[in-house]
This record gives structure tokens, sequence and C-alpha cells, in this order.
């Protein structure tokens, strides 16, 4: 692990919010092979520097807790290997578009909130079916592959630090929120689309966008958010013009689980089913 | 007006604005008038304007309302809350007014 290792100097922006302060802290990381920013920043925090405030957690690229302006553009930290940025400096800091909270981590509550708005989940018009389902929503893999790369979106917040739009217009809904509309209104599992349509076809929704595609740019699950706001608005336009044609999924009851020979018994319980709901 | 609507009127203005203004320009070459200094003479100015009134008002209303429009757009962005609604209102009247004169200027001298 300690092979081909080298100094690399990292410029991190400080923030303190008690003070107002804000600040450049330098610090020298011996890198090895593999070693991502996140390692260098935790190596930081337990070495150098235990005041340094950043979030994060799974460090695979998953949870989209790590997201960070690193030499100038927003990335996972997790997902970028120190070497592969080939310079002596690397520079960090908070992402843009969001407030500041403590020196790497910034407030993701604006985000949620119009994430929210846009009603990311199924809606169907038989509510009691959704909630006490007896049937399963039926989608082809072809029907899959419309939405396939949208729900890959884990809401790192990279593609809103990226928008231009989203620098200049806190109301925007942002890219993030618009992709995950058209994700579900392009569903066919799906028929909450008149409720969504009402929240993006407003002042500061899909129309404010300018197309700058930064957004799919620094995308690090390759959604392609820009592409999304631009189907969203096609759809928005098709319904308006009432030449939206929904495709309904059809409901069916679920295959019936046959066990397969050769998989062996499961071990018995240890925890009988009477008293877990008396827990 | 909904977002959308507003927006399909913006598309629809600049298409009607390509052909409206290609049209224009052409009227003041030799291809649609004996030249450029011949239709800015006073009389041609005036017999343009009352064979070309039609044409003429078509051009102001779609002009404006894209401009205004566009100009819209952007201090939407700009302007937080109810400054941007403001602004809208304001050119909303901008564009009345602007489209009140040039539809008078029209007739008077047509």
């Amino acid at each position: 692990m300690a092979q081909n290792t080298r100094k690399v100097r990292f410029k991190v922006k400080r923030y303190d919010p008690e003070s107002g302060r804000v600040w450049w802290e330098e610090y020298d990381v011996e890198i090895y092979k593999g070693m991502t920013v996140l390692d260098a920043l935790r190596r930081i925090r337990e070495e150098s520097d235990p005041t340094l405030v950043m979030r994060f957690s799974c460090r695979m690229g998953v949870c989209g807790s790590c997201g960070m302006v690193i030499n100038g553009a927003p990335r996972l930290a997790c997902q970028t290997q120190v070497e592969h940025l080939e310079t002596d400096t690397v520079v960090v800091e908070p992402l843009p578009n969001f407030p500041v909270l403590r020196d790497l981590v910034v407030d993701m509550e604006g985000f949620f909130a119009k994430h929210s708005l846009i009603k990311p989940y199924l809606i169907r018009r038989d509510v009691e079916e959704q909630e006490n389902p007896t049937r399963e929503y039926l989608m082809s893999p072809e029907e899959h592959q419309l939405i396939k790369r949208y729900t890959y979106c884990i809401q790192c917040g990279l593609c809103v630090a990226a928008c231009p739009v989203s620098a200049i217009d806190p109301e925007y809904l942002g890219p993030q929120a618009l992709a995950q509309a058209y994700r579900f209104i392009a569903d066919v599992r799906d028929e909450g689309y008149a409720e969504r349509i009402a929240v993006v076809d407003t002042e500061h929704g899909c129309w404010r966008c300018h197309f700058a595609d930064s957004c799919s740019v620094v995308c690090p699950k390759g959604v392609d958010p820009g592409q999304a706001i631009q189907l969203l608005r096609k759809t928005v336009f098709k319904y308006r013009l009432r030449l939206f044609r929904k495709k309904g999924s059809p409901v069916a009851p679920p295959l019936k689980a046959e066990r397969r020979p050769g998989i062996p018994e499961p071990p018995p319980r240890t925890v009988k089913p009477e008293e877990v709901q008396e827990a | 007006m909904r977002e959308s609507t507003v927006q399909l009127l913006q598309y629809l203005t600049a298409a009607l604005l390509v052909a409206l203004l290609a049209y224009h320009v052409l009227q003041h070459t030799p291809v649609l008038s004996e030249g450029y200094r011949v239709s800015l003479e006073y009389e041609n100015v005036v017999k343009h304007y009352v064979n070309e009134r039609i044409v003429l008002a078509l051009l102001l209303y779609t002009a404006l309302f894209h401009g205004l429009n566009g100009l819209r757009a952007i201090l939407v962005e700009l302007l937080p809350g109810k400054s941007g609604k403001v602004a809208t209102i304001i050119l909303i009247v901008v564009g009345l007014v602007a489209a009140y004169y040039g539809t008078l200027t029209i007739l008077e001298v047509a």
C-alpha cells in the first residue's frame, strides 16, 4: 500500500459559523495509489486536524453524502482518486448553490424540500389497492429502459451545484427535482402525472432551464438530468395540447413462488412470530 | 397564464419573427423595392405604412411579446420572491403602452 507514495498539498476552504470566518487551510498528505480525496480528508482529520468537518458515509459512491468541489468541479470525494487529478495541489471547497453549515458540509434541506415537491413516489388512482396491495404493477424491460438511467439518482446535489440557473435563482426547482419528476411521469406504473406537471409547469419550474447541461456533465451516476428536463418540457407541452397519452401498466397477481430443487431449507426461527408481534 | 403557454407563445413568436423580419428587411433591398435609399424616402415610407400596416402591426406585437418576455424570464430568475412578479406587471404595462403607441403611429401615418 505504501509503494509509489508522494506528497500532495490539500488546500481546503474552511468556514466557522460561530465567528463567520472563512479561510483556506493547507495540509500535506502522503498519497498512495488508489487513494481517494475522501481518504485523504479522513487522514487529515485523523492525523493533522480533527476540527475539519465533512459529510460522508458509504465511501463507494452510493449514498451521495461526500459531494464537494474538487479542483473547481463538483465531484464525489469518494469517487475521485487523487492521482487522477494529476496536480500537486488539490483544492477542496463546499458545494456552491447551497448554504454552508461548516467547512465542507452544506445544508441540503432546501434541496430535499424541492425533491419532495415533485412527489417522488408512485401515485395510483386506486389508493386502497396501493395501500394494501394484492397485485403487482407490471413493467416490461423496454418500459424500464425508458426511465432506468433516471432511477440511478443518489441525490448528491452535484447537479444543483453545477447548475448556472440554481446559482442565480434560489427558487428554481433544480435539475435533480426536475429529472425525478420526469422519471415518475414516464414510469408506466405511475398515474400522478397531472399533479407533477402542475408543480413543474410554473415560473421557477422546467422552463427556466437554459440547457447548459453542466448538470449532466458532473453527475457521478450518468443520470443526465439535462436530457430529462428537455423530455419533461416535451411531455408538458404534449399534456397541455392534449396530445399526451399515458401508457398504463397492467396489474396482475404476484407470481407463485416455487422452491427450486437443491436449495436447502432455512434454519429454524430463533424468535417465534408471536414474540415479534408482542415486541 | 400558464408558464407552458407563455413558453409556447415565445417559440411561436420566434418563428414568426424570423419570417416577418426577413420580409421587413427584404423590403429595403432591391429584391422587393428599388433599393435601400429609395425605400427610405418619405413618400415610400408613407406608402409602406399604407400598404403594409397589418404586417407592421404584427411585427410590432410579436417583437414586443418576444423581447419583453425574454426580459421577464431573466428578471424572474434574478429577482427573488415578489420582486419577480412586480417586474412581470411592469413589463406587461410597458408592453401595452408600447403596443398602443405603435398601433397609433401605424394608423396615423396610414
